[in-house]
């Protein structure tokens, strides 16, 4: 697979996560994956497959980018799926022509905005590092 | 005559062209969900499609297709029974150029019975390389799954290759219908 980081780029990806995880309460578990559905590092709970998370992250972003389009909206830069137990937020990693999403897992009930602005801030962080544009 | 809708799947690996047989024959803008494709070891083109691919035909009397492509890696297989929910037939497309065409023949059809049964299916070779596999060579895959379907070539770049498809699976599904309709008789 040629992937869309190199080995720098995984390693600055992984490192997001772990402290991503490490200090937001309400996140179960995220990962970062390529829009084509490719597992580039994740920090899940062992219950969740990260191969089967990175294909349906790709498949759900490509669908919110598709529905944007038609609705004339240009591109999705984000998704919240609802869970009866929590919710699934996607957020594309800016200036990265959108070949980077985050995927996060989130228990979080009255605190997801808090989640979702964390998540924001690791993606814009990691569209900086990358040197690409920001939001 | 009412008019009705009817769903059609368009399914196979990844490259086999279902992208473009949809696009051959719609007539609205086709809805797609192609994305920079990371794995070019597995096969070399710049995009491929995650999630869906969504085209119109319009029938005669108002009735309307609705086409619907599948996502070709198994990665994304959980997306085909969601996509094949509801469909009256599928069409299966391979690259004849592929060693690995029949094996896909194989693992496609027997995925997509599951969901429409073994009378709603076409397959369609592209690319056909006689040198590689024969044309043979796939209906006997298709038997030995016990089904027997048309297995023919087609280029589905040609509008009329792909409508040539839908011609055959609407008379597979019609022929699936009279079928039950005896079945039911006897």
């Amino acid at each position: 697979m040629d992937a869309p980081v190199g080995r720098i780029e995984q390693t600055l990806l992984q490192r997001c996560l772990d402290e991503l995880v490490k200090h937001e309460v309400g996140l179960k578990g995220a990962m970062f994956c390529s829009s084509d559905g490719f597992e580039l590092a994740s920090n899940l709970p062992k219950s969740v497959t990260a191969a089967s998370l990175a294909a349906m992250a790709s498949s759900q972003f490509a669908l919110g980018d598709a529905m944007c389009k038609e609705s004339g909206l240009k591109h999705c830069q984000e998704l919240i799926m609802d869970g009866s137990a929590g919710s699934v937020l996607l957020l594309a990693v800016p200036g990265s022509d959108r070949t980077v999403v985050l995927a996060a897992i989130s228990n979080a009930k009255n605190t997801l905005g808090q989640v979702l602005y964390a998540c924001k801030q690791a993606v814009d962080g990691i569209g900086a590092r990358f040197g690409k544009a920001h939001r | 005559m009412d008019a009705r809708e009817y769903k059609l799947i368009f399914t196979g690996p990844m490259g086999a062209g279902k992208t473009t047989a949809i696009r051959a024959v719609s007539e609205i803008d086709t809805i797609s969900t192609e994305v920079a494709n990371t794995d070019r070891a597995a096969f070399d083109k710049d995009t491929t499609t995650v999630a869906m691919d969504y085209g119109e035909v319009q029938l005669a009397g108002g009735s309307r297709l609705r086409l619907y492509g599948t996502p070709g890696q198994e990665r994304f297989a959980y997306m085909w029974p969601i996509l094949a929910k509801g469909s009256v037939g599928v069409i299966v497309l391979l690259d004849g150029s592929r060693a690995d065409a029949v094996e896909r023949l194989t693992l496609y059809v027997s995925r997509f019975i599951e969901v429409v049964g073994p009378e709603r299916l076409v397959v369609a070779v592209g690319r056909l390389d006689p040198a590689i596999k024969p044309l043979a060579e796939y209906h006997r895959a298709a038997q030995q799954l016990g089904v027997t379907v048309p297995v023919v070539t087609a280029d589905v770049r040609q509008r009329e290759d792909v409508q040539m498809l839908l011609e055959i699976l609407f008379t597979q599904v019609e022929v699936a219908g009279v079928l039950a309709e005896l079945g039911a008789e006897v």
